[in-house]
């Protein structure tokens, strides 16, 4: 069914709308939850947590990418789910990995700007992204948005592991440099 | 900022970045279903015995093991944070059995590999001085790798693949078109199959990636299952991805002749603990070897009803492959060049999509026209000015006489841009306010900020949320008293606006929107008919549509077009308005009374089997909420919009009032002007 379609139903208050966002985008939106969670069970709650706040906020929003609305939400839905398992048992597949990576581009520690600062930073992240490659870009989104795997990526990609290690570690290097030009680290 | 931070800033990054990005990955499996725990106690039961019965048979994965390799698992099969524990996959050679030279040489390579450590080296791509075919095929990083690699292929007499070529999904028909295969199925087998991107390294070895389903005794199939399936000639060393891990202690393998007379490996990885149910189908001949990995996430149910994969549905998903496939050889230049010239002419094509959508959508510069041309039931609304966002430029409400928008426009970049819509009251303070129509079930929200994280890139976010369901409130999720919820509901002041007949809305030409629609005049019976069967001609639904009705259902002086598939489910009721037909609602039954009554069954381990009821009227293409019933066909309760749990002859009353109608439905043929 057309995202369009979809969107109808979610206006239409038709419990449809659930389901064909399910068969659309169930696994999509489930492997953006099980890259962070690396449990089944709590990957599916994340998924019905996510059609649940899909119906909430259609109406009154209408998305203009069906796909990228719900993979959003999925991830951020994921991530507070990781966060909120104690620390002690927070376990966590490729988020781990993606944070110990990303530390490379950050600081240690708990900035209390921090809320303002993610304002700023996504608008930095953005003029980042415009700054790479096309293949350098999807790399790195597939890492740090999606939370894919890196075995994963080469595979879909076409690259290898090698390749896909060098472009993110590039990419990190370029992001880590206009961050300390903007002085956020 | 620290990496967190980082991390939860890039959930705002650029809509088209992320669909770009997204578009890379290749199909993946549908997700698993979980399953209560007493089925999993029953099911490691049952794979123990199985286990234990495996003992004696053919040890075929055993023989093609080239090593193993431990990791520290850290985490349980839960994902929860555990003891740390080493953990050993073994590795095995997907070509060729325990003395062939094809075998000795994936080992040997294997061996090499595992161990070499290419240095800073290993970082760079495209390297100067290593050929394509050794770096993308076969991953060497360095001189030496190379010369181990000739040195090991001179040693058993194996050639080596050319540079491998990297199809993707959207040129796949090239790829089949190449390897002169076209299916990887017995045509016997009435397989459904996807195929996605292929990895292929010339001359002939090859892996495709694919989604297939099998069919089923009704008709039906089965939900998707994710393969990927290797052909890997055995007179050459095979490409870097040839190697399969397994899970020793989880797996079980067996020698099976398949419904086509081909004898073949099976192995069957089942941890119920972790939800890991894996298949791998290996049939060897002279030439080369036929491997394909599936991920057997969910139960299949392809023979009885058991609640996990079993060997018999390996079995069954073994005689659908064709193990006799021959792909032609062929030259990785030319391939390459011709995947190149695909890829750019599919990228012109969606460039060429992309700008002909970007040119369809209307673009109106002022309000007049925008509403001109989007609604279509003016008699039903009203309007008036307000400024929404606080950016000192009134916007403009449509919606209901007692302040429950439709939608909400403004006028941004020169152009007239919905910023909220459905059922919304505006309050004090720029908060929307949504009600469920049939719960205490409130919504408000309020204007993003700019670079919101948790916004998703939209113009709103929920700022509380207060319900009330059977006898208990709730405020942001957590329960509270009534008292509290009714105060944070009370503190939300609606704004009193300005409204208007919408039919009375100025227009350029000093007119009104009534005006307009009054020179457009009432359709005849054959504008009718004709701008419904214009309709018909190009909807598509599966099933199809087969009958058809007319009924005014909205009871507005013209008559609705009603279309089913069955003569009783509607699948969608669509109107003829100010020279547009206007989709008015879908999936439907209709009762008396024009009442549409929308059913939905469901079964979910919590709640078994349950039913729900909502009954509308139509004002306009509105759909205004009369009642809704709730069943548990599980344990026979019933509840009643918000109020909660009724007897069943109280719902029973409730059904009566609205007993359905057949409208009288024609064959959809007879759909003409006469």
């Amino acid at each position: 069914m057309e995202d369009k379609a979809i969107v109808e139903l979610y206006w239409q208050r038709s419990e449809r709308a659930i389901s064909e966002t399910a068969k659309k985008y169930g696994g999509y939106c489930y492997t953006i939850a099980y890259n962070v969670l690396a449990s089944r069970e709590d990957a599916e709650e994340s998924v019905n947590d996510t059609y649940l706040a899909a119906w909430n906020r259609l109406p009154p929003n209408r998305p203009s990418v069906l796909g990228v609305f719900l993979g959003r939400i999925a991830r951020n839905i994921s991530i507070s789910r990781w966060r909120s398992r104690s620390a002690a048992k927070r376990g966590g597949g490729e988020i781990l990995l993606a944070l110990e990576e990303l530390t490379e581009c950050a600081s240690e520690g708990q900035d209390p700007e921090a809320a303002y600062l993610r304002r700023e930073t996504t608008a930095l992240l953005n003029a980042f992204l415009d700054s790479l490659a096309k293949d350098e870009r999807n790399v790195f989104l597939r890492r740090y948005w999606s939370l894919d795997p890196i075995a994963r990526i080469a595979q879909d990609m076409g690259f290898s592991q090698s390749k896909v290690k060098s472009m993110l570690h590039r990419s990190r290097g370029k992001l880590r440099a206009m961050l300390e030009k903007e002085a956020y680290v | 900022m620290n990496n967190q931070d980082l991390l939860d800033a890039m959930s705002g990054v650029r809509d088209r970045y992320i669909q770009d990005a997204m578009q890379t990955k290749a199909p993946s499996a549908v997700p698993g279903r979980r399953l209560p725990r007493a089925v999993l106690i029953a099911a490691v039961i049952a794979l123990t015995m199985i286990l234990v019965g495996c003992v004696a048979v053919f040890l075929g994965l055993q023989e093609r093991k080239v090593g193993q390799y431990t990791y520290t698992q850290k985490y349980d099969d839960q994902g929860m944070a555990a003891e740390p524990t080493e953990k050993t996959m073994a590795v095995a050679a997907m070509t060729g059995s325990q003395d062939s030279p094809a075998h000795q040489a994936a080992r040997e390579w294997w061996e090499f590999t595992s161990t070499y450590d290419p240095g800073e080296l290993g970082n760079d791509s495209d390297l100067a001085d290593i050929p394509n075919n050794y770096e993308y095929t076969y991953q060497c990083r360095t001189p030496e790798m190379v010369e181990t690699l000739d040195s090991i292929a001179q040693k058993y007499g194996l050639q080596l693949l050319d540079t491998m070529v990297v199809v993707q999904r959207e040129q796949k028909d090239l790829a089949m078109e190449a390897l002169g295969v076209y299916s990887l199925f017995r045509e016997e087998a009435g397989v459904e199959a996807d195929y996605g991107a292929f990895l292929i390294c010339p001359p002939e070895n090859f892996t495709a990636h694919l989604n297939f389903s099998l069919p089923e005794a009704d008709g039906e199939f089965t939900q998707d299952i994710y393969a990927e399936v290797s052909y890997l000639r055995n007179d050459y060393i095979a490409q870097s991805n040839s190697y399969l891990t397994y899970d020793p202690e989880n797996s079980t393998q067996w020698e099976y002749t398949t419904a086509g007379g081909s004898r073949v490996l099976l192995v069957l990885t089942s941890n119920p603990g972790s939800y890991t149910f894996e298949g791998k189908i290996l049939a060897e001949t002279e030439e080369a070897t036929f491997v394909a990995e599936l991920d057997l996430v969910e139960s299949l149910f392809l023979e009885e009803d058991t609640p996990l994969p079993t060997q018999r549905d390996l079995e069954l998903l073994a005689d659908c492959f064709d193990y006799t496939i021959d792909p032609q050889s062929m030259d990785a230049d030319a391939l390459a060049q011709e995947v190149r010239a695909a890829e750019e002419a599919y990228r012109e094509s969606e460039e060429q999509k992309a700008a002909e959508y970007a040119a369809q959508i209307p673009v109106y510069a002022d309000y007049e026209a925008y509403i001109d041309a989007n609604f279509f039931f003016p008699e039903t609304q009203y309007y008036a000015f307000y400024d929404l966002d606080d950016d000192g430029n009134e916007e403009v409400y449509i919606g209901t006489a007692d302040g429950v928008c439709d939608r909400w426009l403004d006028l941004r970049d020169g152009a007239v841009q919905s910023i909220a819509e459905g059922g919304l009251r505006l309050c004090q303070g720029r908060i929307l306010e949504y009600k469920d129509p049939v719960f205490e079930n409130y919504i408000y929200y309020r204007l993003t900020e700019a670079n919101d994280p948790e916004a998703f890139g939209l113009d709103w976010t929920i700022q509380q949320t207060v319900s009330y369901r059977e006898g208990s409130w709730s405020m942001d999720g957590s329960p509270c008293i009534q008292e509290e919820a009714e105060a944070a509901i009370a503190a939300y002041v609606p704004v009193e606006l300005d409204l208007r007949p919408l039919t009375e809305f100025p227009m350029e030409d000093g007119g009104t929107l009534g005006q307009v629609v009054e020179t457009e005049g009432t359709p005849t019976r054959d504008e009718l008919l004709t701008a419904y069967a214009g309709y018909v001609s190009q909807f598509q639904t599966d099933p199809p549509v087969t009958c058809f009705a007319l009924e005014d259902i909205n009871e507005d002086g013209i008559d609705d077009l009603l279309l089913s598939s069955d003569g009783e489910l509607i699948r969608i009721a669509l109107t003829y308005k100010r020279e547009t037909v206007v989709e008015l609602i879908y999936d439907f039954y209709l009762c008396q009374g024009n009442v549409a009554e929308r059913a939905t069954r469901r079964e979910t381990y919590a709640e078994g089997i349950t039913e729900s009821r909502y009954f509308y009227k139509l004002d306009g293409n509105r759909h205004v909420c009369q009642d809704y019933l709730w069943h548990s066909v599980s344990d026979g309760s019933w509840r009643w919009n918000s109020e909660g749990a009724v007897s069943e002859a109280e719902a029973q009353a409730i059904l009566d009032r609205y007993p359905r109608t057949t409208p009288d439905f024609r064959p959809i043929d007879e759909l003409t002007v006469r």
